[in-house]
């Protein structure tokens, strides 16, 4: 029978992982967590039995299941949590219908009952009952101060035990502590009740009171890593219930339930709000993120919500690469299907402004049009590679990311100047970006002969420096971290100040040129945790702590962020391609990596990122591929099953041209080869290296200012935009010095002949029939003609067609 | 399975008594609406904060309503606001933050308007006289034997397993008793013999302090509840007879100290007012607003004529005792004062950054200051003499002269030395483990016994 069992569990194991579209349409049984293991007394495991039906949908059903125990000497069962009985190990079997899994069960100790510990049982308490969030606030609560989410148990136990001696805690008669009766509701809390009293949580805190409130052993053991299962779920709303579990694993292997402690939350309670227990309940159609919180890690599970009984069929659409496979995986699961593909001048304007950041010429709209061969799009995306535009558009990227601008006194025209040039020869001779990032971290020397090294006289703070560092190349925000543990993301202070530590040796010294700055290693200079006041050692965000033992810090950290390995490098930039190319990032905004805001598809970023690192981190390689897939094809027209998509990509996104872009476009598109305001005489404004030349189209429009690192490729339309294009000099600035509808008239172009092309200059493509219908009605008063085309002209560049990319 | 049936049963029976779930017959103020009061509304409605006016920490402050007039209508719970507000059928909903009252308060309440509001039970009448006469001021040494406690009762009133940080810690000025505060209760002891005299009950909670009168005769414990009720409370050690109970506080009194007069008790405590009590009448004699932030110290100069109080934050402020009125504010500690004690001209207080200052009291000035206990200290104390006794978080007590040169450091206690007082010849300190030890001065600092504090010990 077991074994039987057994042969049949491991056949359908190996069915599953070999070929599962095989079975595509059997439901599915699985046990989370997948193993348990019982270490002490106290030890309890709680189990989630989830069914993967035939239609997708995911079922919690842990209540009907029936679990049972192979061998019921070695522990006891009790509804679906296990609690140890004997030395040994075993199996818990489950069954439902007529679907079975089994869960390996190991019991060690079962007679231990471990004393309570502070860091381990109380402080968890002080998250789950969220004390150490008012309490957490910098100056305390009601003269009561806790760590901001337990960053520093150390000063909590010393605030709870002895800074206000006789007041907190009562270990004589441990029930009357202040720090439980204003808990459990019994004595006046501006905070309220947090718990009840005799509920789990009060008994862990009184029962840390009753053993003489103990400060834990200096080798208590660490807690290594939590993990939330199950990892993803597709679900029913409203008002289907799931369970989570969560476990904490610790440094010695020994893991724990901490379901009941662990605090949860919801990115979208619309969609799937989650209670105390760790039960979430769906709500409206869409995507969830379902956080737990315990110690100082944040674990999330995406989660998507359907409507019930939803009628859905996938239809066969074509899927060119690995690209389209990931997007329409996703879609699958949300029950969506992709847009239909995009004309093609639609596609020629999307191509030339998302590569070049320009409008496609005239003769190239024309030609295109025209163009018969089957190719012409990839042709295309390969010759839109190679222009200039490319280069241009991509070192105004960087230079956002660089934050390339003069401040008075510090930063000067001539370095900034060179900053941007040497920038820009980078992206000209296509210098893998992880080399690029490489030569920055460890740019040395003068920044008039290494302009690289204006890296380092920009912002001469290194918390400045740190934290753009890490918001620039890894696309992480650590900034909280500095005086408190991240508290929606992995970053610790330690963590922070273990970066930190990489940039605190970098020494600055005045060239002979007063504009000059020259950058060296110092070889001293640590990060110092503001906590117990210890230098940190350098160590990598999420990674090891490297030896840098006489070397130049900056070094290591560029060795470790151009390794292929890198865990965040190739993501991100993985991520401001795609953002580039599709409108809006994987992970948005692009600089904001955080586990509580997820990847809208995870494995096609991991993809991407992997493809850059394959490509050895050329921009261009990876462009094309996002360009040729099926996806970067799709047209902005919704269909019934898309319409509320707007980060899985099942349509083109709508989106405003940059302001640098937008502001050539108009001048572009009205024949203008003159200055623009402001700036200097030919210069577009994509090429202009100081983020202190603007004028006000650019900086109404969202020029980034680059004061911060914040990438700032979405700006919310404003009125001032609005009422500037429409009254502004600069899109009648623009035709008059163009004076295209003149030239036209006078080459001899008939009015309709003239309409046409300004169709194609300014949006694109040829005026619909009824559109010109209308418009050639106007052209019987001869005498206003050119009036009536210049009405044209300026109605188009003020078209939402016109400003948008779609 | 008809006996389970019938177990069953009375258990159902059984359980709308065991939670409270009933609305009593006769609903009173003091009774019943009282507690609900003080556990979801006297945060901010009380004497102290008095949000929007209003005080619901006693009847006739209930009755008298808020800014906005009265919030109880005897007799019509519709229309009285403080059941809309509790009902959150009007603006604005009560309590604000946290959770709000169940529906058996609120029907409680409700009730008890209904009722035409009652006060208590039968009309108890007014509580027992406070009965302290007014005691002349000497700053010298009583004539006579020195008073001693009594035959006092010796039962302890509550024995717990464990014991608690030792906050609350007094020694007679003129004979050999040392005043320990446990839990509901404060415990003699024979200073030299440490053999137990007595045992006063405070029920009101945990005591914060105890001091002794001037002339030795009287022993004061000031404490409570925290975040609950605060009061302090005088016996005469002779009798052990409780001769007055003063304060009406919301939460524990930190710090008090009795006139040497006897007349007025001076409080301070969370709420961060001095307020001043008759010890004859037990009235609110005047509440003073000054201190930032909690009021831990407070000492009556020995001729009556100042009193001192000091706070979290480092104030300390010097009143006029017959007028109330601010003397003298005295900048230096840059964190909590913990501990005041006071000789004629002169005050000495302890501070968390770890020093003892002496003050100039008539220029107010820094007459003194020395590094006692590195990372705090936690209290000092004067004997009659002028000898300085001192402890803190470094875990030993120390016995100083005026100019700062040590005379005694005790050997370490187990964990943070929070009290510590000169007893004649005899150190008495104690720790936040709970344990008080005994050395004598002469000794070097070894200690020669400890306390059986452990109430367990001294119930019978």
């Amino acid at each position: 029978m077991t074994r039987s069992n057994l042969f049949y569990s491991s056949l359908s194991v190996g069915l599953l992982s070999l070929a599962p579209s095989l079975l595509q349409g059997a439901p599915v049984l699985e046990v989370f967590p997948a193993d348990a293991h019982l270490r002490s007394k106290l030890d309890r495991q709680a189990f989630v039995v989830r069914v993967i039906q035939d239609n997708g949908i995911h079922l919690d059903v842990t209540s009907d299941a029936k679990l049972t125990l192979e061998d019921p000497s070695k522990a006891v069962l009790t509804k679906n949590e296990v609690a140890p009985k004997a030395e040994g190990s075993t199996k818990i079997k489950v069954q439902w219908k007529n679907l079975s899994a089994s869960v390996p069960l190991t019991v060690e100790k079962p007679d231990f009952e471990p004393t309570v510990s502070f860091r381990k049982d109380v402080m968890p308490v002080f998250m789950k009952a969220e004390c150490n969030r008012c309490h957490g606030a910098a100056r305390g609560q009601d003269g009561f101060k806790l760590s901001l989410w337990g960053f520093d148990p150390d000063a909590d136990y010393f605030r709870i035990t002895r800074e206000q001696p006789g007041r907190r805690v009562n270990l004589a008669v441990p029930e009357e502590s202040l720090l439980l009766t204003k808990s459990d509701g019994e004595a006046a809390h501006t905070g309220g009740k947090r718990f009840e009293k005799g509920s789990p949580l009060y008994h862990t805190m009184l029962r840390w009171l009753k053993a003489g409130a103990p400060d834990d052993p200096k080798d208590l053991v660490q807690l290594k890593s939590v993990e939330i299962t199950p990892g993803s779920l597709v679900l029913e709303g409203p008002e289907q219930k799931f369970r989570m579990n969560v476990r904490a694993n610790y440094a010695d292997g020994s893991t724990r339930d901490v379901t009941s402690t662990a605090l949860f939350l919801s990115n979208n309670e619309g969609t799937a709000k989650v209670d105390a227990e760790g039960v979430l309940t769906t709500g409206l159609r869409g995507e969830a993120f379902v956080m737990a919180r315990y110690g100082s890690f944040t674990v999330g599970v995406p989660v998507i919500v359907l409507p019930k009984n939803l009628k859905f069929e996938w239809p066969k659409v074509e899927e060119r690469n690995e690209i389209d496979k990931l997007v329409n995986a996703k879609l699958r699961n949300m029950r969506m299907s992709p847009s239909e593909f995009c004309d093609d001048l639609t596609f020629l304007r999307r191509a030339y402004i998302d590569i070049t950041g320009t409008l496609p010429p005239l003769e190239r709209v024309i030609a295109f049009r025209d163009d018969k061969d089957a190719a012409k799009r990839e042709k295309l995306v390969d010759e839109l590679l190679k222009q200039p535009g490319f280069i241009d558009l991509w070192t105004l990227k960087w230079a956002d990311l660089l934050q390339i601008r003069t401040i008075n006194n510090q930063s000067y025209n001539k370095t900034v100047q060179l900053y941007h040039n040497w920038l820009r020869d980078q992206m000209l001779s296509g210098v893998p970006l992880n080399q690029l990032a490489a030569k920055l971290l460890t740019a040395t020397g003068s920044n008039i002969e290494n302009p690289a090294a204006t890296f380092y006289s920009l912002e001469l703070d290194p918390i400045r420096v740190t934290e753009d560092a890490a918001q620039a190349m890894l696309g992480i925000r650590i900034q909280c971290a500095q005086c408190h543990n991240h508290p929606f993301d992995r970053w610790s202070m330690s963590d922070y100040r273990g970066f930190m530590a990489f940039f605190m040796q970098v020494g600055r010294k005045a060239g002979e040129d007063p504009r000059e700055k020259i950058i060296y290693n110092a070889g001293g200079g640590e990060a110092v945790h503001p906590v117990g006041g210890k230098a940190v050692p350098p160590k990598f965000p999420g990674g090891e702590e490297p030896d840098v033992k006489g070397k130049d810090r900056r070094e290591v950290l560029a060795q470790w962020l151009a390794d292929p390995s890198n865990p965040w490098f190739a993501k991100h930039m993985a991520n401001l391609v795609w953002a580039q190319l599709m409108g809006v990032g994987i992970v948005s905004p692009v600089d904001d990596i955080r586990i509580s805001n997820p990847a809208s598809n995870q494995p096609l970023l991991d993809y991407l990122a992997k493809r850059l690192v394959e490509y050895n981190f050329d921009i261009r390689k990876l462009a094309k591929e996002i360009t040729l897939s099926a996806t970067y094809h799709r047209s902005t027209r919704s269909n019934e099953t898309n319409e509320l998509d707007t980060r899985n990509y099942a349509k083109a996104t709508i989106r405003r041209m940059r302001a640098e872009v937008l502001l050539d476009a108009i001048a572009d598109a009205s024949g203008n080869s003159a200055k623009h305001t402001g700036l200097s005489q030919g210069m577009r404004a994509v090429e202009v290296a100081d983020a202190k030349k603007t004028n006000y189209f650019m900086t109404t429009f969202g020029r980034a200012t680059r004061d911060n690192v914040c990438a700032r490729d979405e700006v919310s339309p404003t009125l001032s935009q609005a009422l500037h294009l429409l009254t502004g000099d600069t899109v009648e600035g623009n035709m008059k010095a163009g004076n295209l509808v003149a030239k036209l008239l006078t080459s001899g172009k008939k009015p309709t002949e003239v309409m046409q092309e300004l169709y194609l200059r300014v949006i694109g493509r040829p005026p619909t029939t009824e559109e010109a219908s209308a418009l050639e009605a106007l052209f019987s008063d001869e005498a206003q003609t050119k009036a009536t085309l210049e009405d044209i002209q300026w109605a188009l560049l003020n078209s939402k067609e016109f400003i948008f990319n779609h | 399975m008809v006996l389970r049936r019938l177990l069953l049963g009375s258990l159902v029976a059984a359980a709308p008594g065991l939670t409270h779930a009933a609305v009593p017959e006769k609903v009173t103020f003091e009774d019943h609406v009282l507690p609900i009061l003080q556990n979801a509304c006297n945060n901010c409605h009380n004497p102290d904060k008095k949000k929007a006016g209003l005080d619901l920490t006693n009847y006739s402050a209930t009755l008298q309503g808020s800014d906005g007039g009265k919030v109880v209508k005897p007799g019509d719970a519709a229309s009285s606001m403080l059941l809309k507000c509790v009902k959150g059928t009007e603006e604005p909903v009560m309590p604000p933050k946290g959770d709000r009252l169940s529906a058996n308060d609120i029907a409680v309440i409700e009730k008890w308007i209904a009722t035409r509001a009652l006060e208590s039970m039968n009309s108890k009448g007014a509580p027992v006289a406070n009965n302290v006469a007014a005691a002349a001021v000497s700053l010298t040494r009583p004539s006579g034997p020195p008073p001693m406690p009594g035959n006092l009762s010796k039962d302890g009133i509550l024995a717990t397993p464990n014991s608690n940080a030792v906050i609350a810690l007094a020694a007679s000025p003129w004979a050999p008793v040392t005043a320990v505060g446990g839990q509901k209760q404060v415990l003699l002891y024979h200073s030299d013999t440490l053999e137990l005299l007595g045992v006063l009950p405070f029920p009101e909670g945990l005591p914060t302090i105890v001091r002794f009168s001037r002339n030795g005769e009287l022993v004061m414990a000031g404490g409570g509840v925290g975040a609950k009720s605060g009061k302090v409370a005088l016996w005469r050690i002779s009798t052990g007879e409780r001769i007055a109970t003063v304060g009406n506080e919301v939460d524990q009194v930190l710090a008090a100290d009795l006139s040497p007069d006897q007349t007025t008790i001076a409080l301070g405590g969370p709420n961060r007012l001095v307020k001043f009590y008759s010890t004859k009448d037990g009235s609110l004699i005047r509440s003073n607003k000054k201190h930032t932030d909690w009021v831990t110290a407070m000492a009556y100069s020995p001729d009556g004529a100042y009193v001192a109080s000091a706070d979290r934050a480092g104030g300390i402020t010097i009143w006029e005792a017959a007028t109330g009125a601010e003397s003298i504010s005295l900048p230096g500690h840059k964190t909590a004062v913990n501990a005041l004690a006071f000789l004629p001209g002169l005050l000495a207080s302890a501070g968390q950054d770890g020093t003892v200052v002496l003050w100039d009291v008539a220029e107010g000035k820094e007459q003194k200051k020395w590094t006692a206990h590195a990372g705090g200290c936690e209290f000092v104390d004067f004997t009659p003499e002028g000898k300085i006794v001192s402890c803190g978080r470094d875990k030993v007590a120390k016995v100083w002269d005026q100019t700062g040169k040590a005379l005694l450091t005790t050997q370490p206690l187990t964990d943070i030395a929070l009290r510590a007082v000169l007893s004649g010849d005899t150190v008495v300190a104690g720790d936040w483990s709970g344990k008080v030890q005994a050395f004598l001065l002469a000794d070097g600092g070894k200690p020669f016994g400890d306390v059986a504090l452990k109430p367990a010990t001294a119930a019978k």
